[in-house]
């Protein structure tokens, strides 16, 4: 372009657009929509961080009622039948599960020799397997906490299995998506019965679910007392598990 | 150097073995699965010096393994009131039932590793000193509760098994009564010295009637079998030789009898206090009549021996048999012989009706 038009340049109409003009206008015009979109995906952060900032906790259960499960490790005694009343309340197929109970062997402690510990999706208050999951098919309920599949969404790319500190979800061939503890919603809780099917099927009391908020509940009493030590399992990954551990 | 060597590569070998036997930490015992699995109980953790069998297994557990899961009250409620297991696990005599669950309890499908072997007794002495039985497990290869607690206590020493026992449906003789095990005839079968018999008198009976026994003036050849417990049981006292029996061929007179004959031939030679017997045999029967008395004597008897007319038709004691005339005709009693035939007939009155 001759130097001398350069300064009418902008009032007149141009005949033709250089390349040059048109290469910074596609700048600015990207630079702007990648402000927008990069802001957007921040606040797509922000807003989930805003429920349950990382490393931080609510002031009051969020969840009416927030239900939670106490199992006392010292009581059991890996007879399996949680296991046997989940499988036949929930249909779970033979290569997956929802519960299992880990045991360990400790040949040199003295008086009692082993150790078993029932574990199950522990209801993450901050769960990864939600962040995980590309398509939402799964995530947090919103009135109860409990951590549901959406199994009409669900892709089967198991990513949230793998995300899972806990191990526990598989996929489920009878249903075409992911699986894993609902804490009975589906079949037992959504119809009235206030227990879950695991917990009513212990012998000797280890599973005890309620609800956390309620002061009166027992797990409320079990959970809030300095007597016996209470833990949760993989504390470090930060994703705050409702599944609450303790002897005694 | 090449010996050196060898040495070097057996040692992997000789630890490999060594290991082999220390690491059997393979869980043996009763593997109960009922109402829980499982619970595994083994014998060996119970073996304290305090125990015996009979701690346990005299109400608390049945000798046969798995009985108590039958019961429908095997429960840890039970454990806690003090049944079964709870017996000791109160956590005074040991560790509490209701602490460490897991103590106990295995877990789901718990395997035992091999049978268990209880502890007993392999070879058990019956009775003391050279009298004693030695008793072996080995050679008795039922299940425990074929014997115990039912037979025997499981207890050494608790049960004492006498001579009267022997043949009597108790102890061993439930079995060693020569249908599901050999008789008990043969002492040395299961006495570890030969047993002799008593030595000693035997009184039959009391005072001076009493006819004194001796063991060592009776072997017969069949042994204590010819005469115990057939004839005489093993308890002393318990013989009551009646004076019928001397003609039924009953206790001694099994043997001690002529041919065809009665015992009655030589009192004295057991009853010391008879006198020798008289050649005509006992003294002279009165028998009142209502008319003139019969007298019989048997020395005009003599030459018959005594079976002929004892003890029929007439019975050894005094006065038991009846003597009726009709009868006599008829040919009972006397009348058997004295019949006109063998002797004067008993229509001849005054021969034996006289003053």
């Amino acid at each position: 372009m001759p130097k001398e038009q350069a300064p009418d340049r902008l009032l007149e109409k141009p005949e033709n657009i250089s390349e040059l003009d048109r290469r910074e206008f596609l700048k600015m015009g990207l630079w702007i929509t990648g402000a927008f979109a990069g802001g957007s995906i921040f606040s797509a952060v922000s807003a989930a961080a805003k429920v349950f900032p990382h490393d931080t906790y609510a002031a009051k259960y969020p969840y009416k009622p927030h239900y939670c499960m106490v199992i006392r490790v010292d009581r059991c005694i890996g007879c399996q039948l949680c296991m046997d009343a989940c499988v036949s309340v929930n249909d779970v197929p033979s290569y997956g599960w929802r519960t299992k109970i880990l045991e360990r062997q400790a040949p040199k402690a003295i008086g009692q020799k082993r150790e078993f510990v029932p574990v199950l999706c522990n209801q993450c208050n901050d769960p990864p397997c939600v962040r995980a999951c590309p398509v939402t098919a799964t995530y947090k309920d919103r009135k109860n906490g409990i951590v549901m599949m959406d199994n009409k969404k669900c892709i089967g790319c198991k990513i949230c299995m793998a995300a899972c500190p806990y191990d526990a979800r598989y996929y489920c061939e009878e249903k075409g998506a992911i699986d894993k503890c609902d804490f009975c919603f589906e079949t037992r809780l959504s119809r009235g019965i206030n227990n879950t099917a695991c917990s009513e099927a212990c012998p000797a009391d280890v599973r005890v679910f309620g609800d956390l908020s309620d002061p009166k509940d027992r797990v409320y009493k079990l959970v809030h007392q300095l007597q016996k030590p209470v833990w949760v399992l993989k504390k470090e990954t930060g994703a705050k598990p409702n599944i609450f551990y303790m002897k005694g | 150097m090449r010996n050196r060597l060898i040495f070097i590569f057996s040692l992997p070998f000789i630890f490999a073995g060594m290991s082999a036997v220390a690491a059997d930490g393979a869980t043996k015992g009763i593997l109960y699965t009922k109402p829980l699995e499982s619970v595994i109980f083994s014998h060996a953790s119970h073996a304290q010096k305090e125990f015996s069998c009979a701690t346990c297994h005299s109400g608390l557990f049945e000798m046969k393994a798995m009985e108590a899961q039958k019961n429908k009250d095997f429960i840890m409620d039970s454990l806690y009131k003090g049944k079964y297991c709870g017996a000791c696990h109160d956590g005074k005599k040991a560790f509490a039932a209701d602490t460490q669950c897991a103590r106990c309890h295995l877990g789901f499908g718990a395997k035992l590793a091999a049978e268990e072997v209880p502890l007993f007794k392999k070879n058990v002495k019956l009775g003391k000193s050279a009298k004693g039985v030695a008793f072996s497990h080995d050679k008795h290869p039922q299940s425990c509760h074929s014997c115990h607690p039912s037979l025997f206590v499981p207890k050494e020493g608790a049960d004492k098994v006498r001579m009267a026992d022997h043949g009597r449906d108790r102890y061993c003789f439930t079995c060693h009564d020569g249908e599901k095990a050999f008789a008990w005839g043969d002492c040395s079968r299961c006495h570890t010295e030969p047993v002799s018999a008593p030595g000693g008198v035997i009184n039959f009976g009391q005072g001076k009637k009493a006819v004194a026994f001796r063991h060592e003036t009776h072997k017969p050849k069949g042994g204590c079998k010819e005469c115990h417990p057939k004839l005489f049981s093993f308890t002393k006292g318990a013989a009551k030789i009646d004076f019928d029996d001397h003609l039924r061929q009953k206790s001694c007179f099994v043997c001690h009898t002529k041919k065809n004959a009665t015992a009655f031939y030589d009192c004295n030679r057991c009853h010391t206090d008879k006198k020798p017997p008289k050649l005509g045999g006992p003294d002279t029967l009165t028998y009142k009549t209502t008319m003139q008395n019969v007298y019989f004597h048997h020395e005009s008897h003599s030459e018959f021996a005594c079976n002929l007319c004892h003890p029929a038709p007439f019975a050894m004691k005094k006065g038991k048999t009846k003597m009726v005339m009709a009868e006599m005709f008829k040919g009972k009693t006397c009348g058997l012989c004295h019949n006109g035939k063998m002797a004067f007939h008993v229509r001849q009155c005054a021969r034996c009706h006289k003053q």
